[in-house]
């Protein structure tokens, strides 16, 4: 075999703005480790002359692998591999060391270029036991993407992903959508708007109903969803999967059973309290919401002597829906502040007695109470459909990474998430489109697979299923062979599994024990 | 932004181009007005999405009011999103199909969807024809200015700081302390709906600051745990339910959460901003002296959104935000999309999002799609 050589590329602006080092002295420190083949300053990789100049660098260098030391990998990871893979290196033989945020944003100049000289050193030694990872590029096989969902979510999810030229099918567990529930939209104009969507949206999409989604398998681009319905099992192939389980954003009556206004006033109702979610029904907030305020204006505007009060901690009406709340107070619509749990007299329930901050003790007497709560149906049968983990109130747990909402830890599949906002409708179609957009950038381009995985050493392996158990992404599984071996698709590489394995039959890749061995062995061989 | 107790302001609705109808081959192009979070997360949802877009920014950099605050986190990320507009700011500079051309004013739009011509103005009065399909406008809105409300004593203070100066100064040093002193509070109060649901001035909820003054707050915390942090609100008004400002207060000793709207701030004993305030469930005026007090301030629209609004023909709402028509992304102009706060306030969670919504919508119209 062949002595492993390394670049070094040190970014121009790796020191930061300011300069806090001087990246030459950091380049000549470079230079003189063992296996380097070749170390220097490239002026800003991030423009295009300077992409130019970094792969002409590689090129010129002779080395098989690189160390960039630049700014954060979160941000720039895609260049790094592009720049590899443009001078014909392996797109994962490329070894980013942050310095600019690790060392030169947070350190005094001195400390500073130490540390960025050590972590460029571990980078080196980290690289020259460098190998290449299992990895496979996909292109999706399929523009098509399946909606999970029976409701307004699922229309709106939809519609956002026909709009990108995809085709989409539309998985209802039921027979029917679901219709949305009145008091969601805050005017006619929005109520037609969804209505709408209701009646359009199917049309443009296949809508398989009475489907129960029962397994999927297969890669990102190129999912396998088996699903039973009437007609007996059937598998699809899918690009994408967007899960939109529908909110509830009903009001009910203490039976639970679904009011509008126009219920209300069928039963007779000459008073009605509104009475929040909050803990006692273990969803929603203890708020005022726009939903209640909806309600309430409708049923003055049916019925204009009926008395409404809507009972919450908090008035939630952000930004415009302000202009709601004094609607619903000028129209007479009366609002009380709680403070802890309000209490139900009666049997039936015919009077509320609460504390008011400012009242005190206040009793209100109503013929009839309704809650509101929002509830995002709990999600077991899709959790285990998907490989998907749940948090602890049952809703599907969505990597909540800022830079790529809507993702799930499944490449591939998507989650809409709830409960956000005042939960209008501006909020429902917010939510669906940026996981649409986000389903549509998968399929747009190609999918790399692999790099920092875990694998599974087959002749070490006793099938004892620890990894199995432990991997949150459901990633390992019992193979053909009787062997635990890892979905490529599924790992995240987060080496849960690794030190777990009583037989030390996992290895990760771009990041085994020699490795991180060796990048140990530069700090503490270091002098003080 | 929607308001729901108006009529069409006459003069300012759409004037619609008789051209306004798609051409054949729309130009596969999209200008993006405006760099913050909005309009970068659109760039780059195009750029993924395998459309080219420009990016025009009037400020020399890039970012928007989103790349001014500082990261809030100490021991451990509070999810404060600070850093979102830095990433993309990365992202896009990195990215080959976005163009940037900063210190750039929008002068006119002529042209129909899929055939716009945006003339713009350079710094050294260069004028340019960008030929694009769609607009993106993402041009957000301006913190309240202050000096407005005089009771509250900014500009007389030193210690009676705006949460943008808070911001600033933990994004350039790091640290929170008492500007006339140099040293670490020992007494904060934040105060929420400066500017905000107020007829005289911004008579809507701003929505983005009961979020940054928590977690403005825990920053303070985590840097100076003994300091005592009195919150001044009128509704707690978080967006995510998970983010329980409540729980967080009940658990710390010396942090407390009052429903008062403040009358007054003035300069008691030794210069210290006194804030009077009804307490809750109590007629009884208090006052009590803080080392510094953080003013939440509301988002109203930029002085530059009327002339904006002109130049590209679209409407303004009775606040003064773009008007949005059908949805929340959609302009009065047929190939004008909205994103961001340009068209209401919002947080940075709600601008990011917003930006993929309106990329969808001009990539429909480019493509043909809807």
């Amino acid at each position: 075999m062949s002595q492993a050589k390394v670049a070094v590329i040190i970014c121009s602006w790796a020191a930061g703005e300011d300069m806090v080092f001087d990246p030459k002295a950091l380049a000549d420190h470079a230079a003189a480790l063992p296996g380097v083949a070749r170390a220097g300053v490239v002026h800003r990789i991030c423009t295009e002359p300077g992409e130019e100049e970094a792969v002409a660098f590689l090129k010129e260098s002779g080395a098989d692998r690189s160390v960039v030391a630049a700014c954060s990998p979160r941000t720039k990871g895609a260049l790094h591999a592009r720049i590899a893979e443009r001078a014909g290196l392996d797109r994962f033989a490329i070894e980013a060391v942050d310095v600019r945020e690790g060392a030169a944003y947070v350190h005094a100049p001195g400390p500073a270029l130490e540390k960025a000289k050590t972590s460029v050193a571990m980078a080196v030694e980290k690289m020259m036991l460098w190998a290449p990872p299992p990895q496979r590029i996909l292109e999706p096989s399929s523009r098509r993407v399946a909606v999970v969902g029976d409701g307004l979510s699922a229309v709106l999810a939809a519609r956002e992903l026909l709009d990108q030229g995809l085709e989409v099918d539309m998985l209802l567990s039921e027979e029917h959508l679901w219709k949305p529930p009145r008091c969601l939209f805050i005017d006619d104009s929005e109520a037609g708007r969804a209505m709408r969507a209701m009646a359009s949206v199917p049309e443009r999409a296949r809508v398989l109903r009475s489907r129960a989604v029962r397994c999927c398998d297969g890669e990102p681009g190129r999912l396998e969803l088996v699903t039973e319905g009437p007609g007996g099992p059937s598998v699809e192939t899918y690009g994408a999967v967007v899960l939109a389980p529908e909110p509830d954003l009903e009001l009910r009556d203490l039976r639970g059973e679904a009011v509008s206004a126009a219920d209300a006033q069928g039963r007779g109702a000459r008073s009605v309290i509104v009475l929040p979610g909050g803990k006692s029904s273990g969803t929603g907030c203890s708020c005022i919401t726009p939903r209640g305020m909806v309600f309430a204006l409708e049923a003055l505007r049916l019925y204009p002597d009926m008395r409404l009060s809507l009972l919450g901690r908090e008035v939630r009406a952000l930004g415009g829906m302000e202009s709601l709340q004094r609607q619903a107070q000028s129209a007479g619509v009366m609002f009380y502040r709680l403070d802890g749990e309000p209490v139900l007299e009666g049997s039936p329930p015919s009077k509320v007695s609460f504390l008011d901050p400012l009242l005190g003790r206040t009793e209100l007497e109503a013929d009839l109470f309704l809650v509101d709560s929002v509830s995002v149906p709990r999600a077991e049968r899709l959790a285990r459909a998907f490989g998907l983990p749940q948090d602890e109130k049952g809703e599907l747990l969505s990597i909540e990474s800022r830079l790529r909402p809507g993702e799930t830890v499944r490449a591939g599949v998507f989650a809409c998430r709830h409960r956000v906002g005042n939960m209008v409708l501006e909020d429902l179609e917010r939510e669906a489109a940026t996981v649409a957009a986000r389903a549509g950038e998968l399929l747009r381009g190609e999918t790399v697979l692999g790099g920092m995985v875990a694998e599974v050493d087959q002749e070490r392996c006793s099938a004892c299923l620890s990894c199995v158990r432990i991997c949150p992404y459901s990633a390992p599984r019992i193979g053909a062979r009787g062997k635990a071996e890892v979905l490529l698709e599924r790992c995240q590489g987060c080496g849960a599994c690794a030190p777990l394995c009583p037989s030390q039959a996992i290895k990760m890749h771009l990041c085994s024990d020699a490795q991180l061995d060796a990048q140990i062995g530069i700090v503490t061989r270091r002098p003080s | 932004m929607r308001a729901l107790d108006r009529a069409a302001p006459e003069g300012q609705a759409a004037t619609l181009d008789p051209r306004s109808t798609v051409r054949t081959v729309p130009v596969r192009k999209v200008a993006i007005i405006g760099s913050g979070v909005a309009g970068l997360t659109a760039a780059l949802s195009l750029a993924e999405r395998g459309v080219p877009s420009l990016v025009l920014e009037r400020e020399r950099s890039l970012g928007g009011l989103c790349a001014q605050l500082g990261c809030k986190g100490v021991d451990r990320c509070v999810r404060c999103d600070s850093c979102l507009a830095r990433d993309k700011v990365d992202m896009v500079k990195a990215s080959p199909s976005i163009e940037r051309r900063r210190g750039v004013e929008v002068v006119s739009l002529e042209g129909g969807a899929g055939d716009l011509r945006l003339l713009v103005q350079g710094s050294s009065s260069h004028r340019e024809v960008l030929q694009v399909g769609a607009v993106i406008c993402a041009t957000g809105a301006e913190p309240f200015d202050p000096s407005l409300e005089r009771r509250l004593g900014h500009g007389e203070m030193r210690d009676v700081v705006t949460s943008l100066e808070l911001e600033r100064s933990l994004a350039s040093s790091g640290s929170i302390l008492v500007p006339s002193t140099g040293m670490a509070p020992s007494t904060l109060a934040f105060v929420q709906c400066v500017g905000s649901r107020d007829a005289r001035f911004a008579p809507y909820c701003s929505a983005y600051c009961c979020k940054s003054s928590f977690k403005l707050a825990q920053a303070v915390r985590a840097k100076h745990p003994s300091c005592r942090i009195s919150f001044l609100f009128m509704d707690l008004r978080l967006h995510d339910p998970r983010e329980n400002i409540r729980l967080w207060a009940s658990g710390q000793e010396g942090v407390e959460l009052v429903r008062s709207r403040p009358s007054e701030i003035c300069a008691g004993e030794g210069g210290k901003p006194t804030v009077r305030f009804a307490a809750e469930g109590d007629a009884a005026l208090e006052e009590r002296a803080f080392d510094m007090v953080v003013l939440a301030l509301a988002l109203v629209p930029s002085p530059g959104a009327k002339d904006l609004a002109r130049s590209l023909g679209v409407g303004l709402d009775d606040f003064g935000f773009m008007r949005s028509q059908g949805d929340a992304w959609t302009s009065t102009r047929p190939g004008v999309f909205l994103a961001g706060s340009c068209s209401g306030p919002k947080d940075i969670v709600a601008s990011a999002k917003d930006g993929s919504a309106a990329a969808t919508r001009a990539l429909a119209l480019l493509e043909g799609f809807r």
